[in-house]
Formats: structure tokens, C-alpha cells, sequence
């Protein structure tokens, strides 16, 4: 490697305090509670998850090297704190975490994971897990009961220097129960449709981090903790600003459980920094990186006419993958000026062109979104349909709002002469020219929208404060069973107050009373009715008004990194999710021998997953 | 009436002497002069629409509806469609159509084609489009429009604050010249590029907001060349002259120093010129210029590189940009040699 000087140097962890750390849990009483296993509750029903379908081949051969490419090294490897939302954060961490339990990602029931068995509580709120006693971190501490009690003294932390994870495990937290080492019930402080989801904690080891204190973010920068997933990273393996190599952790305490074989099986994974994307498609076509995205029109249709791709050198698969969709679309407010009349609202979302965006600027390969839940199986409704582009149909809703004059300019006026006009503010970077296509295309029906590009954190601060008139925003976060931002969005108690995420400053008492029955509702079939619900009647409202989303991933990849028959499973986000791959050494000796004497294999093209969503049952927790 | 000075008449003699410079003013004049009635050679709007026996002329003036023309629809007639219908109709129905029938802000996609498209003559996208679809040309000309306006706006509010602060300082010496030399070097020591992108990120940016900035962080420079000039002019007899017949500071300023030291000026000019269309194409290039969708090379630009495999995108805009400057900067060297003092005035 030449360069010893660029190595991470281990940081020797902190010492451990642990009368401080004991003096916060005591100081802390009502939260961090003691009991014991006489006091659980007898009418538990423990699941333990292990009737689901495996689904990966447990046959899949161990070893090779993975090499992928990152834009941008990391500015740390810390799991919080600043500038810890990097691009190998969701390698490093959110793919690379055992928690509690885990979801299967075909039938999206629980499945587990450190724990063995998790019951539900009476109240709804408490959730009760029996920890797998093999369970492990990467250096073979055990994971024990008090891993959740130091995971929540670690997120509460002002020395970690993250306000959304202090905010977080406050907020939604009412207490966590110790009964022995290997017993333990999450308490949450409000009723919610899928306790287990939020009750699903992961440990963070105190034996590494001990006493927090204020050179946290400093003293970890470079330092990987001891992981409950199936790769570390050691310190030998960290060139700073051009590689780290992920390994497999050694005896992982999972790899023959039910659900885990078969997964995780090369041994290393490196990523390399390559500055930009067609750097990084140069070197993937001469075979340094094995796969790469191709997602986007124009690698798919035309960089991707490379002579590796038609003499089967490099595969290419499109998955149809069925994740929840991101929310994505066009937010009116419906307490700013005009948009407060429900005609006009509608009438805008009648002025819409969006299929000519999604012709024009996404190869029409992207779908129109209908609700704002899409994807959540019987928990969508599937029977609310895309609102058509129909200038006639717009202007005869801004007709009854008033707006029945066109002006000199073709934009409508009403009787007081006020132009209907509204300003849509989004974010200043590439995607931003697709809204002059709907801009220019609402011209036709007499609305004017005003473009106002900002800074992506000035659109933040401004929707937050509830002084924006409407705003294209795709909400990002993590994958969620069951719809579960109904509340946040579109519940009358975040309307009109700063800092929620009811951007739409939706109020109405009757989707107050289905959003409230929805949350405590104890029966699967009536929470997927009223969820059904809320999304019919949040159409009727015309102030979200859903956009697009891209029903799949496409990639490219040598031939000697291999995948299931079914590719990936449902919910996966990209090929490499949930780690069902495997390298294949004999074909890559097969394949490398081939370029030399100029032989060459079919070119394929693999479709793989279903875009029926209707089929999707999710169990009950 | 004021007949042009011998001077001046010796300045433009010297100026058509220079064959590159004059030819590339003229051009460059004729340009200006065709981007300012664009419409009608580039519009999606007809030049000249005869239906049911009535011209109807929709190049400039309100929006027709396609009901106008007996089509089903109330928003605005596509004049492209109308022309094909009245051709297939043959009922002595006409459409003339600009040069470029297309708007700088219309997307113009067929199905199965995806923008960006290569040039095509036929169908009369002489640059070819660009990622959304909207022609090129067209947005370069309208780009061109405004920031030609903008530069000479820009050119405007500098020279009028850096020529009048500066002739204060150099006319009244002294404190007021140590002091505003002072504010000046402090001003001038703000890092201007991200004052704009600090404002542009907070509120929306507008043409006007953008050349403020431009000219509130710009026009120190001038300053320099003034105040030395006013300086040497104002010892001059004639400035002592006009003192004692009772002229005011503003008027010797204005009508008495301000002739004589002009000629610095009238070089630069050109020169401020292509700086201020580099700087706004800069600007948007970066993106902290004008706000979508407004016609800009800058923006061209910045979609040419993100797709490389459309060369006709970057090349467009990238060749006009070389263009007006390599116009501007002849100019601006014909026009030094003419005002050349030293070629004409015997200091004694």
C-alpha cells in the first residue's frame, strides 16, 4: 500500500466509567427501569418468526473480492455525529446492523434477528424481546440487556452532537425495562399501528464507547465500533481518501442461523473513491469495479452499448422492486391565498402534465404515483387513479373557484382581477428543469406557477416554517411495514405549526378521527380500511399532489458475480441489498480467459421481480 | 447645435481605419439590433395568420386562443399544428411561420424520441435541443437578449458611481481621497462570488437583484483610473478658469474635467462589457444566476457538460460565448488605438 503515513491510526476506545454511566440509568429511574422476570407479563404471545421461506441460496460458495466505487470518501466513519451521513454510511451501518428483529423481505413479517422471540403488550406501546443468547458483536463480547440501555444513555447524548437522534430517542421513547441479561421490553410513548417497528432497537457496545464526552465526534472520527453485522472494518483497512476494505467478520455469530445463511458470502468488499460517474463507468467497463448502477435513461439505453455487453462479458439485470414509494410530489398549502379553495387546488393538479415529464425526462420509464402510501400492499389503495393532464378539466374547477376570465396574457383572472397564480418553490439543482415543462404545460390552463429554486436547506427551513405556497419535495426515510406518516403529515395538530411535517397545513376533523382510529386500532383489516381511507380522502383534498416514482433498479455486472435465481428480494433497494450475491472464481478465470482469445458468451438481459403490487398481504406484528 | 470636436471627429476617422474593429462593431451592433425583435424570427407564435378571410398578426400583443381559429381548445394555438392543419384543410387558409417556430421555453417532444435531439434542418432545430427539449437556438438568441441588456445596464451603473466617486476623490484630495481609498480597498477585499451565491440560495433571484450585486461589488476598479485622472486635469488652467467664473464642483466635474478624461472610459468599455457577459454566464453556470426557466448560456452550458454525449449543447453555447467575446475584445482594440492619446496630443 506504500502509503503507511494515510492509515487510521486505532484510536485506543475511552476508558470505561461505569459508576457515571450506572449514576445517569439511576438519575433516570422512571425511563431505564429494573424488574425481573417474575413481573412479565403472563398472557405474552412470543413470536419467534421462523416459519417464513428462506431466501437466499444457502448453497452460494464463500469468498472473493467485491471491488465498488464511492464519489466521495467519507469525512468520517463515526455512526453519528457530524458529518456522519456519508455515502458508505449505509454499508458501514444501515445495511451492516443486526437489531432486535429484522423483516423478511418477501413476506414482510418478523423475522429474527438478536432476538430470538419479542411478544406484544396489552397497551400496544410495549414490546418485550428474549435476547439469542449466541448473539455477538465482531469481537466477541455478547450482546447483552445492557447494550439497549447504553444505546439510548449513546443517542441521548449532547456529546454525540446529532439533535435528530437526541430528538428521536426522546420523543418517541417512554422507557426501556431491564428483566435479566437476556430480557428486556421497549416502552413507546405514543399508540402507534406497528409497535414492533419502532420498538426494534439496536445495541451500540458500551464496552467501546464507555462515558461519553465532549471530544466524541474527534475521538472516533476514523474509529469503526464493534458491530453486530456480518462485516468490519479494521483500522489496517482504511486508506484515507482512496480505499477502505470491508471484511468478513470471522466466525459471525449468525452465519448458520435460519435467515442468514447463505447471505454475506465474499469475504472482502472494497470501495474505492472515483471522484465522478463517468470515471467510475470507464473503469467498471474495464472490469475494477464488478457492478454499477444503471438506473439512470442514458446509461441504461446508450452507455451501456459497450462491446463487454454484447459479448456477455458484463450482465444486465432490471428488478422490480416493491418498496413503499417515496412520497414524492407537489405539496400546496392549503392555508396560502388562493390554494385554501379545495376547486382550485384541484384545478391545479388537473394542469399537470406529468406524463409529458416522465416521457420527456425520464425515458417514460417512470410511473405516475396515485396516493400518497403507494406500495404498502393492501394498506394502498389501489382504486385511487393518477389525476390526467386536461386543461378543460382545470379550467372548469378554477371556474367554480371564480377564475373565469383569461387575462392578456392567457393566465386567469376572477372578478377582483386577481391572477390565478401560485409560487412553486423546489430545489436548485439538475432536476430543477423539468418543472419549466410544467410550468409551461399549466400556461395552457390558465395557471401561472412561479419558480422559485433555492437552496435545498433554505426550501427546508422555508417549508418548516409554513411560509411556502406549495413545494416539490420527494420525503426521503427508511423503510416502514405499514404507512406510517399519516399523523405527521396530515393530522390537524401539525397544521400550521412550525417544525412539523404537515407541510400541507391539512386540517380536517373528519381525516383527524380516521388518522386517530388508524393509529390505535388493535385489527389489521380495519387499519388497512381506514388506511385506504385517509388516502381517498387526502386525494379528495388536492394538496398533495403525487408525482412519479421508479418502479425498479437496473444494473450492470461481470458475469462472475453471481445472484439467486429470483435475483433479489422485494423490498430491496439496489442489487446488493441484503447481500444474497456471491463471486463465482471460476468464471471470472473463464471470462478473463475468454477476452484474451476473443471468445464470448450470449449478451443477457435479466427482468426479474413483479410490479403487481396488489398481491402483498403484510402479516400482522 | 453642437457639431462633433475635431477631436472626436479624429477618433472615429482613426476607428474606421481599424478594419477589424469597425467590421466587428458593426456586427455586433446588428446582432443587439436582431436579438431585440427576435420574435419575429424565432416564436412558436405565427408571423402572419389568414383564417375565414381576417390577417390576424399574434407575433406580438395578446394570447389567441385555438378557439380563434375554430380548433376545440382555449389555450394558446400551436401555430405549427394550425399551419400543417390549413395545409391538409386546402380551403385557402394560411400560416407563415417564423424562422424558428419554436419558443425558448417550449418543450418539443415526439413520441419515442427522447431530447436531447441532434440538429436538424428539416425540422428546423438548427442547434438541435437540449435535455428537456427546447431549442437551442432559441434559448441562445433570448439568452443573448438579456445579457446583453444586463452587461449593458451593468456597464451603466458602474461607470455612472466609479467615474463620479472617483473624480470626487481625485478633485477634492486630501482626507476625503485617503479615506474613500481606504473604504475602497475594504469593499473591494469582499469576496463577491459568495455574497451572491449566500443571497441567491435565500430568496429568488431576479435580473435586477443579480446586477446589483454585480455593480455594488464592481465598480470600485473605475475609481482608480478617475481619481488619478481628475488629479492631473485639475491643476490644469482651464479647471482654474471655470473656478473663478463661479462654475460649481459638479459642473467642472461633469462638463469641464469629465470631456477630458472620457477617453479611458470609451476603451474600457468593451472590455467591462465582456467581463459582465462573462460574469453572469459564470453565475448562472454555476447556478446562482437567474432562475428557470429564463433563456442563459451559462445554464447551456451547464447542461452541455452533464451531457457529453449531446455535443450540440455544449458546442452552441460554448462557440457563441467565444464569439461575442472575440467581437467584443476587436472592438475594444479598435477603440484603444483610436483614443490613443499619445497619437495626438503634444503635451508642452
Amino acid at each position: 500500500m506504500g502509503c503507511a503515513e494515510k492509515k487510521a491510526e486505532n484510536k485506543q476506545p475511552h476508558g470505561i466509567d461505569n459508576q457515571t454511566i450506572d449514576a445517569y440509568y439511576t438519575s433516570h429511574a422512571d425511563f431505564f427501569k429494573m424488574s425481573d422476570p417474575s413481573h412479565l407479563p403472563t398472557n405474552l404471545i412470543w413470536q419467534t418468526g421462523l416459519n417464513e421461506p428462506e431466501f437466499a441460496n444457502i448453497h452460494a460458495p464463500k469468498g472473493g473480492t467485491l471491488h465498488l466505487a464511492i464519489a466521495d470518501f467519507p469525512r468520517t466513519l463515526r455512526p453519528v455525529g457530524p458529518d456522519s451521513n456519508s455515502g458508505l454510511r449505509d454499508a458501514l451501518y444501515d445495511t451492516n446492523t443486526l437489531s432486535l428483529v429484522d423483516t423478511h423481505p418477501n413476506t414482510l413479517a418478523y423475522i429474527p434477528a438478536l432476538a430470538s422471540s419479542w411478544a406484544l403488550g396489552d397497551d400496544q406501546k410495549t414490546v418485550y424481546f428474549k435476547i439469542n443468547p449466541k448473539a455477538c458483536y465482531s469481537d466477541g463480547t455478547p450482546i447483552r440487556t445492557g447494550d439497549f440501555f447504553y444505546n439510548f444513555y449513546f443517542m441521548c447524548s449532547p456529546h454525540i452532537q446529532a439533535p435528530w437522534y437526541n430528538n428521536w430517542y426522546t420523543e418517541t421513547y417512554e422507557s426501556v425495562t431491564y428483566y435479566n441479561d437476556f430480557t428486556l421490553s421497549v416502552t413507546l410513548k405514543n399508540k402507534t399501528i406497528d409497535p414492533v417497528w419502532y420498538g426494534n432497537l439496536a445495541p451500540t457496545p458500551r464496552h467501546y464507547y464507555g462515558e461519553l464526552t465532549p471530544d466524541y465526534p474527534r475521538r472516533y472520527q476514523w474509529s469503526f465500533p464493534p458491530t453486530t453485522g456480518p462485516y468490519e472494518l479494521k483500522p489496517e483497512n482504511i486508506i484515507k481518501g482512496r480505499k477502505v476494505t470491508l471484511s468478513r467478520v470471522k466466525n459471525w455469530w449468525a452465519q448458520d442461523e435460519r435467515y442468514y445463511r447463505g447471505r454475506y458470502n465474499v469475504d472482502n468488499i472494497t470501495y474505492r473513491t472515483v471522484r465522478d460517474v463517468s470515471s467510475a463507468f470507464e473503469r467498471f467497463k474495464k472490469g475494477e469495479i464488478d457492478i454499477i448502477d444503471l438506473t439512470l435513461p442514458e446509461y441504461w439505453y446508450k452507455k451501456s452499448q459497450v462491446p463487454a455487453v454484447k459479448n456477455g462479458f458484463i450482465e444486465r439485470a432490471i428488478f422490480y422492486n416493491q418498496v413503499p414509494r417515496s412520497p414524492a410530489g407537489i405539496y400546496l398549502n392549503e392555508q396560502a391565498g388562493i390554494l385554501t379553495n379545495v376547486n382550485v387546488r384541484r384545478g391545479i393538479a388537473y394542469a399537470l402534465n406529468l406524463d409529458q415529464v416522465i416521457e420527456t425526462c425520464f425515458h417514460g420509464d417512470y410511473k405516475r404515483l396515485s396516493s400518497c402510501a403507494e406500495g404498502y400492499g393492501r394498506f394502498s389503495n389501489t382504486t385511487i387513479p393518477p389525476t390526467p393532464f386536461s386543461p378543460a378539466k382545470a379550467e372548469a374547477a378554477f371556474a367554480l373557484a371564480g377564475f373565469h376570465k383569461k387575462g392578456k396574457d392567457g393566465i386567469l383572472i376572477n372578478e377582483n382581477g386577481k391572477r390565478l397564480s401560485f409560487t412553486l418553490t423546489i430545489n436548485n439543482g439538475p432536476l430543477q428543469e423539468m418543472y419549466t415543462l410544467l410550468q409551461n404545460e399549466a400556461d395552457k390552463a390558465g395557471v401561472e406557477i412561479i419558480l422559485e429554486s433555492l437552496d435545498p436547506l433554505t426550501v427546508y427551513g422555508k417549508i418548516m416554517s409554513k411560509k411556502h405556497e406549495a413545494v416539490a419535495s420527494a420525503w426521503g426515510g427508511g423503510f416502514s411495514r405499514k404507512p406510517e406518516s399519516y399523523w405527521q403529515f396530515f393530522h390537524s395538530k401539525n397544521a400550521l405549526t412550525p417544525g412539523t411535517n404537515n407541510i400541507t397545513n391539512t386540517a380536517d376533523p373528519e381525516l383527524d378521527v380516521l388518522i386517530d382510529n388508524y393509529i390505535t386500532t388493535e385489527s389489521e383489516a380495519v387499519a388497512q380500511s381506514l388506511s385506504c381511507q385517509i388516502q381517498e380522502k387526502v386525494a379528495a383534498r388536492y394538496a398533495y399532489l403525487p408525482t412519479w416514482y421508479c418502479p425498479y433498479y437496473r444494473v450492470g455486472y461481470w458475469r462472475w458475480l453471481c445472484f439467486p435465481e429470483a435475483f433479489n428480494v422485494m423490498i430491496s433497494d439496489n442489487a446488493l441489498d441484503y447481500g444474497l450475491y456471491w463471486i463465482d472464481e471460476n468464471k471470472k478465470t473463464e471470462t478473463k480467459k475468454a477476452q484474451e482469445t476473443g471468445m464470448h458468451f450470449p449478451e443477457k438481459i435479466g427482468t426479474y421481480g413483479t410490479a403487481d403490487l396488489s398481491e402483498i398481504i403484510i402479516p400482522n406484528g | 447645435m453642437r457639431v462633433i470636436s475635431p477631436q472626436t471627429q479624429a477618433v472615429i476617422k482613426r476607428f474606421r481605419a481599424s478594419r477589424r474593429g469597425y467590421f466587428a462593431a458593426w456586427v455586433f451592433l446588428a446582432l443587439v439590433g436582431l436579438s431585440l425583435v427576435a420574435e419575429l424570427f424565432i416564436s412558436n407564435r405565427a408571423l402572419c395568420v389568414y383564417y375565414d378571410g381576417h390577417l390576424h398578426f399574434p407575433t406580438y400583443g395578446v394570447e389567441l386562443p385555438g378557439q380563434t381559429f375554430g380548433l376545440p381548445y382555449n389555450f394558446e394555438t400551436n401555430y405549427r399544428d394550425l399551419q400543417a392543419l390549413f395545409k391538409k384543410e386546402a380551403t385557402g387558409n394560411w400560416v407563415i411561420l417564423p424562422l424558428v417556430p419554436y419558443s425558448p421555453y417550449e418543450s418539443v417532444t415526439l413520441k419515442g424520441e427522447y431530447p436531447p435531439s441532434p440538429p436538424d434542418i428539416l425540422k428546423r432545430h438548427f442547434l438541435g435541443t437540449d435535455t428537456t427539449g427546447r431549442d437551442i437556438f432559441a434559448r441562445l438568441v433570448f439568452g443573448f437578449r438579456t445579457i446583453i441588456g444586463a452587461a449593458l445596464l451593468y456597464t451603466l451603473g458602474i461607470y455612472t458611481i466609479g467615474v463620479l466617486i472617483g473624480s470626487l476623490m481625485g478633485y477634492y484630495g486630501g482626507w476625503v481621497d485617503l479615506c474613500m481609498q481606504r473604504l475602497i480597498e475594504i469593499w473591494s477585499n469582499m469576496p463577491f462570488l459568495y455574497v451572491v451565491i449566500i443571497i441567491t440560495s435565500i430568496i429568488k433571484p431576479t435580473i435586477g437583484l443579480l446586477l446589483t450585486i454585480l455593480i455594488l461589488f464592481s465598480w470600485t476598479g473605475m475609481t482608480y483610473y478617475f481619481r488619478s485622472a481628475t488629479y492631473r486635469e485639475k491643476s490644469r488652467d482651464y479647471v482654474a478658469a471655470a473656478r473663478i467664473i463661479g462654475a460649481g464642483t459638479l459642473r467642472i466635474l461633469i462638463l469641464h474635467i469629465l470631456p477630458n478624461t472620457i477617453a479611458t472610459l470609451v476603451t474600457f468599455f468593451p472590455f467591462t462589457l465582456a467581463g459582465a457577459i462573462t460574469a453572469l454566464t459564470a453565475l448562472d453556470f454555476l447556478g446562482f444566476g437567474l432562475p428557470p426557466p429564463t433563456p442563459s448560456w451559462g445554464e447551456i452550458i451547464r447542461q452541455g457538460t452533464g451531457a457529453l454525449s449531446a455535443p450540440w449543447i455544449v458546442c452552441s453555447a460554448a462557440g457563441a460565448l467565444v464569439g461575442i467575446l472575440t467581437l467584443t475584445t476587436l472592438i475594444g482594440e479598435a477603440l484603444r488605438e483610436a483614443c490613443d492619446p499619445k497619437a495626438w496630443v503634444t503635451y508642452e
